[in-house]
């Protein structure tokens, strides 16, 4: 369960920072992006998806959370 | 002699790990790459952050460093420990070139050099009233300080002090905030952790309770300038000259009031992203303060990034970084007209610590220099991430390069110049290989900003060009 | 703009123009927090009262700037001095960073040197595993023809076990059976670096000759051996060798680095170069005698030639100046029966023309000293035979028995009536004692700097100029090249004192149209 933060970067893209892997990356797929019901599962451009627990409402970012590896 | 094929870089990592023991060499070989453009993501090609192998002669330092020497110790009104024996202080003291203006030994204690000087009793012991009596004794004799760091070497995690419960008592006691840092040398592979370590105390017992103050328009802070050979200066200067309001310098020439003042800011700028993308992470989550990574090194990167950190503010600001460029251009050419016909085409090898290898490329590159090598002390895989694209396709990357490795890729390639730190600095010259400190700006610099940039031009040409290089051999031996 | 292309400006004088000098008074009125100036002069001349200075000599804990470094840095020097040795300090890597950096500043030299990276782990499991993988890596790279291990503060704090460590490496194949690894536990919180050097030595002699003592005849190689002690003058090893070599004596210097940190830039780096060979240092205990030259900063050394080499350790004071250089020559001549030849008695015969030349210009002269204790009784001596007066000499890393010695060589002697001895007091103590009682100099290494920037503040008659002779000098260039020990290094201790009081002179006497008086063509 390692902690990632979701952020938006200067381009206003979702960015998953892993601090143990010194990891940044685009998320390229997010299951639930909307107001009421923002989460599920993550997939970050390298192909690794994670699962974050959907959050609702959508919270702001950035966001700090427990995510499991998929 | 040009850069090196991939083919050659290839055979070359190949034949300088054909010395190591086998295990040594498999570590080894996956901290050395070739450059490769089509790669995304550098973990493909290269290992970083991991620990140095015993015995191979790695310049890395340890977590003191780069809690005292780096984060905290250019915080020029508090007085910072070293608390444990006698050396690590003394081989830290102004060594840095992390410049301040104060009156030293009154309310700045830059140059300064405060220690426990463990005995054997005190490790013996414990250290922890001893700890005691010196934030007592420092309170006497400098009441003017407004805090004071306690900066763990080795012994003190390995004893078992307390020092939290002591630095709080005397905090108490004095009215002052009283740090204490678990920095010791074996914490982590190198300086990168006590970074880490430093910025986390920071958050803790520096911003702890502080909360988001009421922002002027432009505020902003400089983040991860140690102001080596006054870099900080030469860059709020422009700064403040596009209209921006500079309220706090992490750490150089910085203070304990400027860092609590910049949960205030719009923005964080960051220029070292290694060691201070910690707290700015933090203040992003904790108050939602953006932050930016931006590059002075060099005319190129500097207007780049003027108009990268204006882009977050209102025409006033975007008019003003125009302004600041159009301004320096006329230096910058007069610069480049005067210094590229000597330096056109020279081949740089950079090894340095976690930024520069990425940062100075634009700077080099500028002045028509190509950079055929570069390497990172303790940088991470994010650092290689962000420089894959900054440097040509098939350069050489060496991570924690050794002593052995880095002077085989020397002979090889034969640079015009190399850009690394002091323990490089004597074997390479003796080599006849002009060297430039880019640690610390050999006693020169600064190098950031455009004022930098003048004076980076002139000590790489004065380097490159001076007529020592030309008198290794003997005149007698020319025809042998 | 600040910068012109024709012009370009460092951080001196960058920083004096108008922009910057706003920018910074800028920051400090706006977001320092910083005291108002006249608060901040009035504490500035409270740390320089008589007040101050007993609240400063008060202290108990804390030490401030100090004038000593810590044992293992003291062992990669003395490890430097034997031909092909690779130093290797067991524990935390980045003391291994901070020594080769030290060094390089003050050499302006490259300094090989390893460590075997230490961390958590092994903080709980020991440094074992290190210290294998350690030597092995070393040993292939760098193919030392000896390894010589000292420890950090981390590896003496858990207690590692060198000598197991390595007799397990070399069982265990990490390291061939004939690589010779010499091993001395360097704690840096015992002694400072001159102790580290003390113990990296008798660990080396012990390494090499422990186990042949049985062959060994002392004279039987007719030689002596010279012991330095922790030397930084790299002149200092050439004069010894030159003054023994004109006496026709045979000597072995036991470690010797002035090669390695000398060498020539000529497009080839060498590694290793010079130094004592291995064989010699065998062969050590079959000489006439070993003359330890820091008598107060070799306690171990001594111990262990007396006791396993049998060697009379006859004993000598640092020669430095002239008379202990005199005294040195004649032990020499007597042990080994060689007389003192010409050239010395002329060389002599310069030095004390020098002195008569030089000798209105420093005698009387007030000088204030820090440094190792044995450079210390070597210097003073010199002064009081120059008619110049110590008024303060401060050591950080010696004994109260050194301060009784200094004390009573001070005492004997007419112009060290004044003297004030402080033992395991820091650069901070000593800066007080400059704004007590004002000595014309002070003699040390580059941190005295900022004393003397202080000593300006408060006004310039209260200025103490700093003649930098020790070490570190991180600050001017080469002078770690010359010599302070024999006539020679008497020569160079004298015209650095005298040239630093002529041109202190003309410092204050060039006001144009105010003094010109003074201010001579002729001295």
């Amino acid at each position: 369960m390692p902690l990632v933060m979701l952020r938006k970067d200067s381009e206003g893209r979702l960015i998953c920072y892993v601090p143990k892997k010194d990891l940044e990356a685009r998320v390229t797929a997010l299951e639930h992006d909307g107001e009421e019901l923002w989460g599920g599962r993550l997939t970050l451009e390298d192909g690794e998806s994670w699962y974050l627990e959907p959050i609702s409402p959508r919270p702001g970012l950035p966001f700090e959370a427990r995510v499991k590896r998929i | 002699m040009s850069a090196l094929t991939r083919a050659e870089a290839e055979g070359l990592i190949q034949e300088v790990l054909e010395v190591y023991p086998e295990a040594a060499k498999q570590d080894r070989a996956r901290h050395l790459a070739v450059n490769d453009h089509a790669l995304e993501r550098s973990k493909k090609c290269i290992t970083a952050n991991r620990k140095s192998l015993p015995g191979v002669m790695t310049a890395r330092g340890c977590a003191y460093a780069g809690s005292k020497g780096v984060v905290w110790g250019p915080i020029k009104d508090m007085i910072h420990v070293s608390h444990g024996p006698v050396g690590c202080g003394q081989y830290s003291r102004a060594g840095r070139r992390n410049y301040y203006v104060g009156f030293t030994g009154v309310n700045t204690f830059g140059t300064m050099n405060f220690t426990s000087d463990f005995q054997e009793k005190d490790v013996v012991f414990g250290g922890d009233k001893k700890l005691a009596k010196v934030l007592a004794e420092i309170e006497a004799l400098f009441p003017v300080n407004k805090g004071i760091s306690v900066q763990s070497e080795c012994p003190i995690g390995l004893i078992g002090d307390d020092i939290e419960a002591v630095a709080r008592k005397s905090s108490a006691e004095i009215g002052k905030p009283v740090i204490p840092v678990r920095c010791e040398g074996f914490r982590g592979v190198s300086q990168s952790l006590g970074h880490h370590i430093a910025n986390d105390s920071i958050r803790d017992w520096v911003l702890e309770g502080v909360t988001r103050g009421e922002s002027g328009p432009y505020d902003v802070a400089i983040i991860g300038d140690y102001n080596i050979g006054g870099d900080a200066w030469s860059s709020r200067i422009l700064l403040e000259e596009m209209g921006l309001n500079v309220v706090a310098q992490w750490s150089g020439d910085g203070t304990l009031a400027e860092l609590k003042r910049t949960p205030q800011v719009r923005m964080n700028l960051l220029h070292c992203y290694r060691s201070m993308n910690y707290i700015s992470r933090h203040m992003e989550t904790k108050y939602g303060i953006p932050w930016l990574e931006y590059n002075f090194f060099g005319p190129t990167k500097i207007a780049e990034s003027l108009r990268q950190i204006a882009s977050h503010f209102d025409d006033h600001i975007k008019e003003g970084a125009e302004r600041v460029i159009a301004r320096y251009q006329p230096l910058v050419d007069a610069i480049n007209d005067k210094y590229r016909p000597r330096l056109n085409g020279k081949r740089v090898m950079l090894y340095v610590g976690g930024l520069r290898p990425r940062h100075v490329v634009g700077a080099y590159e500028d002045l028509g220099m190509e950079v055929v090598g570069a390497g990172y002390e303790f940088g991470h895989n994010d650092d290689y991430d962000r420089t894959l694209k900054e440097l040509g396709d098939a350069t050489l990357l060496y991570d924690d390069v050794t002593g052995y490795e880095m002077e085989k890729f020397v002979e090889r390639i034969r640079p015009d110049l190399i850009g690394a730190g002091i323990k490089e600095k004597y074997g390479f010259q003796k080599m006849g290989i002009p060297f430039r400190q880019m640690h610390s700006w050999d006693y020169s610099g600064p190098y950031h900003g455009y004022d930098g940039y003048a004076i980076f031009a002139r000590d790489m040409d004065m380097t490159v060009n001076n007529p020592c290089w030309q008198k290794l051999r003997a005149p007698w031996k020319k025809g042998a | 703009m600040n910068q012109t292309a024709t012009a370009i400006k460092p951080c001196y004088p960058l920083f004096q123009e108008e922009s910057y000098r706003r920018l910074l008074q800028n920051k400090a009125e706006r977001f320092e927090e910083k005291p108002d100036p006249a608060e901040l002069e009035q504490r500035f001349q409270w740390t320089t009262s008589a007040e101050y200075k007993d609240l400063n000599f008060r202290r108990e804990a804390l030490t401030i700037n100090p004038a000593k470094a810590c044992q293992p840095l003291g062992a990669v020097l003395c490890a430097l001095g034997f031909k092909g040795t690779l130093p290797y300090v067991h524990g935390s890597q980045g003391c291994v960073a901070y020594f080769r950096s030290y060094f390089n500043r003050h050499f302006k030299e490259p300094i090989a040197c390893v460590s075997d990276s230490m961390t958590e782990d092994s903080a709980v499991f020991g440094g074992n595993k290190n210290m294998h993988e350690g030597l092995a890596n070393a040993n292939a790279l760098y193919q030392p023809e000896m390894i010589a291990v000292s420890t950090t503060c981390m590896a003496e704090v858990i207690g590692d076990d060198l000598h197991a460590f390595i007799t397990n490496a070399r069982t265990n194949g990490h390291i061939p059976e004939h690589l010779p690894v010499a091993s001395a536990h360097t704690p840096s919180f015992v002694g400072s670096h001159t102790t580290g050097w003390d113990s990296m030595m008798e660990g080396t002699l012990r390494y090499l000759t422990i186990n042949e003592m049985d062959s060994k005849e002392v004279g039987s190689n007719g030689k002596l051996n010279i012991v330095t002690g922790f030397e930084t003058y790299l002149g200092n090893y050439r004069v010894l060798k030159r003054m023994l070599g004109e006496m026709g004596v045979d000597c072995c210097m036991v470690s010797d680095p002035e090669e390695v940190l000398d060498t020539p830039t000529d497009g080839e780096y060498r590694m290793y170069a010079g130094g004592t060979p291995l064989a010699a240092l065998r062969d050590a205990p079959n000489a006439i005698d070993t003359l330890l030259l820091q008598p107060w900063s070799l306690a171990k050394t001594k111990k262990f030639i007396g006791e396993t080499w049998h060697h009379p350790l006859t004993p000598v004071d640092p020669p430095m100046g002239l008379d202990w250089t005199d005294a040195f020559l004649m032990k020499v001549s007597q042990l080994t029966g060689r007389p003192i030849p010409a050239s010395l008695e002329k060389e002599r015969g310069r030095l004390v023309d020098m002195m008569a030349d030089s000798h209105a210009w420093l005698h009387g002269r007030k000088f204030s000293l820090y440094g190792d204790p044995d450079f210390l009784m070597g210097m003073v001596k010199f002064l009081l035979e120059l008619g110049a007066e110590p008024i303060h000499v401060l050591c950080h890393n010696a004994s109260k028995r050194w301060g009784k010695a200094m004390g009573k060589m001070l005492k004997d002697s007419p112009y060290g009536q004044e003297t004030e001895v402080h033992v395991d007091r820091d650069l901070w103590h000593f800066r007080s004692l400059m704004f007590d009682r004002k000595p014309d100099f002070m003699i040390g290494n580059s941190y005295g700097k900022y004393i003397q920037r202080d000593t300006l503040h408060k006004g310039p008659e209260h200025e103490v100029p700093l003649i930098r002779i020790g070490f570190p000098i991180f600050d001017r260039h080469h002078l770690h090249r010359s010599t302070t020990l024999g006539y020679e290094g008497a020569m160079y201790l004298l015209t650095e004192l005298v040239n630093a009081v002529l041109a202190d002179l003309d410092r204050k006497t060039m006001g144009y149209g105010t003094t010109d008086y003074n201010y001579d063509l002729i001295r």
